[in-house]
């Protein structure tokens, strides 16, 4: 039922159609509130629309809760109280989309405002974050790439699920 | 001839949720007025919404073994599913665990919370929930 990273690569009407060969670590580029950020795209598990998920009852802010992708269950996450930014959410309804991932026995569908398709860096681009500021923020973070037009902060995937986990 | 693929389980909503139960847990149905002195109540309302109180005072309730009665929506139905139980996803399974939530359900797109009896019966509901009380505290 959910898209396949190379699906959703050419799919959206925000993208050319030909897809850029990559060099280097590939990453799918992702917007929250703004701010641009980046999963390893081995660790991306697919992209599909973005639809209203059930609620998990008592569960903190940052659960949005559980989205069925077929027959698949999937826990919806929302990175701005994870991460300390802003829940103004500016882009349309219909472009959001839940980038399912996965992090050793933790998986989650992230919601983002655009996904943007995959870039690829070496690992020499990854720096230590400097423009994306915010305790929260840098705490999700591996570090920071300079793109052409924007600074992209890496997530941390494995440290992010872990706070993102709720406990008993 | 009984399909062994099959589990039959006893569903109601509440709060807004789906929750089930599966039927060989359940000794009887009872009524809402039906006196049960000797057994302990737990009352799920609370646990899906606890800041919105249950309006509905008639609510059914599932007598189930051990010696444990559930309180659930008004209806309730008796409903079979094939293979359609989910592992709860490990983001959230210590959370939906301590309240009793076994498995989840995916039945025609609607997602069912699959409580077990036996383990609310031994380890008690969440912190912050009413405990286990008699019926009679109910009234």
């Amino acid at each position: 039922m959910h898209e396949t990273i190379g699906d959703m690569t050419a799919a959206p009407a925000d993208e050319s159609d030909e897809v850029p060969e990559q060099e280097g670590l590939p990453h799918l580029l992702i917007e929250v509130a703004g701010t641009r950020l980046a999963v390893p795209a081995a660790s991306v598990d697919g992209v599909a629309p973005y639809t209203t998920p059930v609620l998990i009852p008592r569960a903190p802010r940052h659960i949005l809760g559980f989205c069925a992708l077929g027959e698949r269950v999937v826990v919806a996450i929302d990175l701005c109280p994870l991460l300390g930014l802003s829940s103004e959410r500016a882009a349309e309804r219909e472009q959001e989309r839940l980038v399912i991932v996965r992090a050793g026995e933790l998986e989650a569908g992230i919601r983002c405002d655009l996904a943007l398709g995959i870039r690829g860096w070496g690992a020499e681009a990854l720096r230590p974050p400097h423009v994306l500021r915010g305790a929260s923020l840098r705490a999700g973070l591996l570090g920071e790439v300079e793109l052409e037009d924007n600074v992209a902060g890496v997530l941390d995937l494995p440290a992010l699920l872990q706070r993102a986990k709720v406990s008993g | 001839m009984t399909d062994p693929a099959r589990h039959h389980f006893l569903v109601s909503r509440i709060q807004g949720f789906t929750v089930a139960v599966e039927a060989h847990h359940i000794e009887r149905v009872a009524s809402p007025q039906e006196a049960i002195e000797e057994h302990l109540i737990l009352d799920l309302a609370p646990l899906f919404a606890p800041l919105r109180p249950a309006h509905d005072v008639l609510r059914t309730l599932l007598v189930c073994t051990p010696s444990l009665v559930l309180r659930v929506g008004p209806e309730v139905e008796l409903v079979s599913f094939n293979g359609a139980q989910r592992q709860v996803p490990a983001l959230v399974f210590p959370h939906l665990a301590a309240m009793g939530v076994q498995q989840l359900l995916l039945n025609a797109g609607e997602l069912v919370y699959v409580f077990a009896p036996g383990s609310l019966a031994t380890s008690g509901p969440v912190d912050g929930i009413p405990k286990l009380s008699p019926l009679s505290a109910l009234r």
